[in-house]
């Protein structure tokens, strides 16, 4: 077991050494720099810009030292704004892993519940019904759900605010919208998972010893069903926390998201190598704990690594 | 598991999935041929009227107008065909890889297929979405091609696995063991005698995969990414249409529900495929 | 499905605007704080440094947080602030501006003229990188104190005295860097003239420190009372990594060691012009200045080279290398805004975070949420305690246009900054759609073009860019812009001649029916009129483009491309609405979107045929913000444009002391220039604000530097 959790970390370290490196690379590659402008500006004030995050040494230089930074801990400053990369992220990431995951909870509570109540009354408008509704989820993009849900509800009704995050209601919209994305794959996962946990032998027991319907669902299926939503859950994470920028800038929520994007488009390295690394770590601990709770619902998974 | 007769006749069971099948090839040679139809009434992508700007639907403009003036009925049709085009070509590319893939790592075993389904697996973990945009960012101009290639590029993981299980069932199978005893080539056995047997998992995937790939494409239009001016996908035209609802709603009506048409019933013809020809597969 | 889209439609329908006077709600009066004024900004400022901040976003901000000599008034014109009174000399050269005693910091010490000259020595050093750097170019020196070639002599050296402002006389880059310095002793880093245990930095013995000034300069602080010089010097941190290095006084004799004492220089005196000190009129002939050879340890790097003199402690005396008729207008800029040297020198990247910053400004901040929103407050130490009204701004920062205009509607902000409305609003808030504008939406003209560059280099046919230009019939681009948008085919931005006051009429020499644009550059006083420019003409178009036809022959290129900014629907409209019109002259032109980066690249490296760009000016001056991007060879002529009649006008300009034979002698250069159509203007930028009806006195101005610190809720 603890020999699994070190082989995998040590496998972590070369994954941010290469996106690290991946990142350097591509967006140095990329034209244009950081202090392009389409202000005026001398040759000596462009140079002057350029020499204080050393970009006119050679490539290798600039590589050499920013692996030195990183083994430092020190991701190195921003080039367009006022901030560290540490700081930026110390800030901005507590912010979308909150409204991540009040997403997730969006999804699999609801996702889950469809799913169970489509395969108990399996075959009957309710499983048609639901299923569509999940339907519907996977195919409206997010970018086209949270204008929608603004317009009817903030625009139109008043109910909810359109954008930011000035109070608790600002977390409703984001969270409904970026759930949606995520619910109609955990209430069709869990369908499944469920159609084949009721025809097995142990629930047929169970039935069989009179217990009520609701106990054999919710006690007895459920720990089986749900296993398809566990594996699903990590890669699921892993997009809500890298992929819901679109939700961030629809809604004004100031996450990582919107730093990452802009630090594409402005070209500054620093915050998208930071990011980017910052990202790389969390999925491979995310894959990591994921592992471990399949292992944990699994004995044969266990057994297979010890 | 066979595409036999049987499969057909399960198929047609499915109601519902026949009936989107001929939406979606309703919508699909609507797309094709409509253009043309239209140009022959005067109507086309890219005549600009700027002074008529967005008009709502009328007779002469059944989806109405966008702000340059434009026909919405022929930009959707338009649209179609380049959504359509980028979900099949950026399937086929990562249903060539996925299928080389798998197919290379079952068969080759050990300590090749180990590193390989690693590779998989690291892959899983890596910000894909965020690499395509990085990728589409720093090529600088936007290409069809490099869109293509990116979007299949990414396309291909969970392919690769089921052909791996696929093959992995299948080469212990008697009739692949007779061919083996035979003296045929590894090759010629993957090709002749394993694929065409994991043709179903295959093809219900891939289904399920266009309407996938078509978010992800609308999903780049949406940052800007996707294809280029004046050519518009539906992606394109949605993202444009959901900035605009509050004043031309009708933007967003019309890319907007052929495109939710297409995708949902994308996913209800993949549904029954797989209830078809593959009905032990897990629903996801 | 029918019901899903059935219902997509009545949903849709139900969200539509509502009818009424108002964009979106207005609170009533029982709901309105007048103590705290909300307002919605576009972006994150990327600082609140005045030396380091470059953005739209951060520079009303900025001016709210330190007082400048002269700041903006409601019209954008410089009133006086920090100083009173002012004296131009005759020659519109030297410049002496005298300053209020009553002046404090937040901190509570007391602003003086060497706060004000400190901030242009912090500005124009390299070490700074301040991209504003540039904004003090008409200083004597200002550029060459940039690039670091120019030197003050420490003693005679050839024919030179000791003092003498000398540059490097050759093109290439100084050997080196005269000014570094070591100790042999550990460096107390201090506030001028406290005693060393009062450090609050040390630089440990051997390390190598670059001098920055020192004490009792030109424009430096005086030297503490029986005392030797002091010098401030900096301590670099790694490039790029978090540390930012740090400043600091030390007794001069400290520094005892000059790494760079033997490295060889060429040098000679500046240019007459270029002599800080030198106030007389130039007249005769430049005497000779030869070139002699100096080592490290002659030259020193010095403020004294800048052209800015602190005679005492509430005088300042700017002296410029050409008659600068605009000078006033540097003033307010945030380069010549104040810098609290103290609190600068301890945390120079970060000593603007709300725990450690120090104003001078009407507003002080409390509070910096990142890309969420700031915090600034009436400031209890500012000259004038009545000036702000509200207790606490409020700023909301916004990204997405879509979302700010949904947060005025939803009264989330009392009044927005420019241009944060989508295009796709603007024909509901412009009347276009219900037949009457919403009271609340403003628009004013901005001191900015939108223009398409011509690559001379690759399009070298005058006929073919010419053709280009008449093609295009700007009038219908406002109709898909929708934000009153003046199309233009002048280059130089003004206000239509249609809506000019009669005073500005009469200024400018024109008739109402006159039409095109105006630049007025003193209200009722000075006028420019750009010359018209090459106004859609079909027939035009098409005499030019046979003429190109049969000039190039073969040569007549196949297809042109035309590169634009991605991420903007009016990019887009425009590119598309430009390809169409040339090819109904049969010119085939390919559109490329880009980020906005790449496309800067491209065109600073000349790789594009036609690209997309807009130029804002800060100053309502023609030649100094518009006619420059078209002086042959500079970094920000992208079009490569280059003829010497042009230059030669402008050159000619330049010492004119008469401002109207100045507009008259720029106007003949633009006129050349826009003959040969290097450039295809297309309209003047407006700035469209929303500002909620019980907010007065927040208005904006051509130059988009609202002054938020005027504006009050009033309550019913």
């Amino acid at each position: 077991m603890i020999r699994f959790i070190v082989r995998r970390l040590l496998a972590s370290v070369v994954v941010v050494f290469v996106v690290a490196s991946a990142s350097f690379l591509l967006l140095h590659a990329a034209p244009g720099g950081p202090f392009d402008t389409d202000q005026r500006r001398s040759a000596a004030v462009q140079r002057a810009m350029e020499d204080r995050y050393g970009l006119r040494d050679s490539l290798a230089a600039q590589y050499g030292r920013e692996l030195a930074m990183l083994a430092h801990g020190d991701l190195g400053r921003s080039m367009k704004r006022d901030v560290t990369v540490n700081d930026l992220i110390a800030q901005h990431a507590p912010v979308s892993a909150l409204v991540g995951a009040l997403g997730l909870l969006v999804a699999i509570g609801l996702g889950l519940g469809m799913g169970v109540l489509a395969a108990w009354r399996r075959n009957t408008r309710t499983d048609y019904g639901l299923m569509a509704v999940a339907l519907v989820g996977i195919s409206v993009p997010s970018f086209v759900l949270g204008p929608l849900l603004i317009a009817t509800i903030s625009i139109h009704l008043g109910w909810l605010p359109p954008a930011r995050i000035d109070g608790p209601a600002g977390y409703v919209l984001p969270a409904i919208t970026l759930g949606l994305l995520y619910l109609g794959t955990i209430a069709r996962l869990t369908r499944g998972g469920m159609l084949e946990a009721l025809g097995q032998d142990f629930v047929r027991t169970a039935r069989a010893k009179g217990l009520p319907e609701r106990t054999v669902v919710w006690k007895h299926a459920l720990r089986i069903g749900v296993q398809p939503v566990v594996t699903y859950l990590g890669p699921a994470t892993a997009a809500l926390i890298s992929g819901s920028f679109v939700v961030e800038k629809i809604f004004q929520i100031p996450g990582l998201g919107a730093s990452f994007v802009d630090s594409i488009a402005e070209r500054d390295y620093p915050v998208l190598t930071g990011v980017f690394v910052f990202y790389a770590v969390l999925l491979v601990l995310l894959n990591l704990v994921v592992d471990l709770a399949y292992g944990w619902l699994d004995p044969r998974v266990r057994e297979a690594r010890a | 598991m066979s595409l036999g007769p049987g499969a057909w006749a399960r198929m047609r069971q499915h109601r519902l999935a026949v009936a989107c099948g001929a939406l979606v090839l309703a919508i699909a040679v609507a797309c094709i041929v409509g253009p043309w139809i239209a140009a022959a009434f005067g109507l086309d992508a890219t005549t600009i009227d700027a002074r008529l700007g967005a008009t709502p639907p009328s007779s002469a403009h059944w989806l109405g107008t966008d702000t340059l003036g434009r026909d919405m009925l022929v930009r959707v049709m338009i649209g179609g065909r380049i959504a359509l085009l980028v979900a099949l070509v950026t399937t086929s590319v990562a249903l060539v890889i996925g299928v080389a893939y798998g197919a290379i790592a079952a068969y080759a075993g050990g300590l090749v297929d180990e590193v390989m389904m690693r590779v998989v697996d690291a892959l899983y973990g890596f910000p894909t979405v965020v690499f395509i945009i990085v990728v589409m960012s720093v090529l600088g101009t936007r290409s069809l091609v490099a869109l293509f290639a990116l979007i299949g590029g990414i396309s291909w993981l969970t392919m690769a696995r089921i052909v791996r299980g696929q093959v992995l069932g299948l080469a212990r199978r008697e009739f692949v063991e007779a061919a083996r005893a035979s003296g045929a080539s590894p090759t010629r056995i993957v090709l002749r005698h394993v694929l065409p047997n994991a043709a179903g998992p295959v093809i219900v995937y891939a289904t399920l995969a266009l309407p996938q790939v078509m978010l992800t494409e609308a999903f780049l239009s949406f940052l800007g990414l996707g294809v280029q001016a004046p050519l518009a996908s539906w992606g394109t035209l949605v993202t444009e249409g959901s900035s605009q609802i509050l004043v031309y709603p009708w933007l967003l009506i019309g890319p907007g529900v052929t495109m939710a048409l297409a995708i949902l019933c994308l996913n209800f013809v993949g549904d029954g495929l797989r209830d078809a020809l593959d009905p032990h597969t897990r629903k996801i | 499905m029918r019901a899903t889209s059935a219902g997509l439609v009545a949903a849709l329908a139900a969200c539509s605007l509502p009818d009424s006077d108002y964009f979106g709600r207005v609170p009533a009066g029982d709901e309105l704080d007048p103590r705290v004024f909300r307002w919605c900004n576009f972006n994150d400022p990327d600082s609140l440094d005045p030396a380091l901040t470059s953005s739209t976003a951060a520079s009303p901000l900025v001016s709210a947080l330190f007082d400048g000599l002269t700041t903006y008034g409601f019209d954008g014109n410089p009133v006086p602030s920090l100083a009173t009174t002012w004296e131009t000399s005759e020659d519109l050269r030297t410049f002496t501006f005298h300053l209020r005693g009553d002046a404090r910091w937040s901190s509570g010490r007391a602003v003086t003229a060497y706060d004000v000259a400190y901030g242009a020595i912090r500005v124009t050093d390299q070490v700074t990188a301040s991209p504003n750097a540039d904004n003090l170019a008409p200083f004597k020196g200002a550029v060459a104190t940039v690039s670091r070639r120019v030197f003050v002599l420490r003693r005679a050296v050839g024919p030179y005295a000791a003092g003498t402002v000398v540059e490097l006389a050759t093109p290439a880059d100084p050997p080196g860097d005269p000014n570094r310095r070591t100790a042999s002793r550990d460096l107390a880093l201090r506030d001028l003239g406290a005693p060393a245990s009062a450090a609050y930095a040390t630089v440990a013995a051997g390390s190598e420190v670059a001098l920055v000034m020192t004490s009792g300069g030109r424009a430096t602080l005086p030297t503490p009372a029986g005392a030797a010089a002091w010098a401030y010097v900096y301590r670099a941190g790694a490039p790029g990594s978090g540390d930012g290095g740090v400043y600091g006084w030390v007794p001069g004799a400290e520094l005892d060691g000059e790494p760079a004492a033997e490295l060889a220089f060429e040098v000679r005196r500046v240019a007459r012009a270029d002599e800080p000190g030198l106030l007389v009129a130039l007249a005769g002939d430049e005497p000779p200045r030869p070139v002699v050879a100096a080592h490290g340890r002659d030259l020193v790097r010095s403020p004294d080279a800048l052209g800015v003199r602190v005679p005492d402690a509430h005088t300042i005396v700017f002296e410029t290398a050409q008659p600068t008729p605009f000078f006033l207008s540097i003033t307010d800029n945030r380069a010549l805004r104040t810098a609290p040297i103290e609190a600068v020198s301890r945390a120079p990247t970060h000593w603007t975070d709300p725990d450690r910053i120090v104003t001078s400004g009407p507003l002080h901040l409390t509070a910096w949420r990142h890309r969420d929103g700031l915090t600034l407050v009436r400031s209890p130490t500012y000259w004038d305690p009545g000036a702000v009204k509200y207790e606490r701004l409020e700023v909301l920062t916004v990204d997405d246009q879509a979302a700010a205009a949904n947060l005025y509607y939803t009264a989330a902000c009392d009044a927005t900054t420019a241009n944060v409305v989508p295009s796709t609003y603007m024909p509901v808030l412009n009347g276009e759609q219900r037949g009457r504008p919403y009271k609340d939406y403003e628009v004013s003209t901005n001191l900015g073009v939108y223009f398409a560059w011509i690559n001379t280099k690759r399009v070298t046919n005058r006929h073919l860019r010419r053709a280009l230009a008449y093609a295009i019939d700007r009038t219908a681009i406002p109709h898909f812009t929708h934000g009153g948008e003046v199309a233009s085919a002048q280059l130089t931005p003004g206000t239509p001649i249609a809506k000019l006051a009669p005073a500005d009429l009469a200024a400018c020499g024109v008739t109402r029916d006159t039409p095109g644009v105006a630049l007025v550059m003193t209200a009722g006083e000075l006028c420019y009129v750009p010359p018209p420019g090459l106004a859609f003409d079909e027939a035009a178009a098409q005499r030019e483009v046979a003429l190109a036809r049969a000039e190039l022959g073969d040569a007549f290129p196949k297809t042109l491309d035309y590169r634009y900014n991605a991420g903007s629907e009016a990019h887009k409209q425009i590119a598309e609405y430009l390809q169409a019109a040339w090819a109904r002259l049969g010119i085939d032109v390919t559109l490329t979107a880009e980020d906005f980066n790449a496309m800067l690249a491209d065109g600073r490296a000349g790789n594009y045929d036609i690209m997309r760009f807009g130029q804002q000016g800060n100053v309502a001056d023609a030649e100094s913000e518009f006619m420059v991007l078209f002086r042959c060879g500079t970094p920000d002529n992208r079009g490569a444009y280059c003829n010497p009649a042009f230059d030669k006008l402008l050159d000619e300009a330049q010492p004119l002391r008469d401002r109207r034979a100045r507009n008259a002698k720029i106007r003949e250069a633009e006129r050349v220039m826009i003959e040969d159509a290097p450039v295809i203007p297309l309209y003047v930028y407006t700035l469209k604000t929303l500002v909620k009806p019980y907010v007065r006195d927040y208005h904006n101005n051509v130059i988009n530097q609202p002054p938020l610190w005027r504006a009050w809720i009033a309550k019913p």
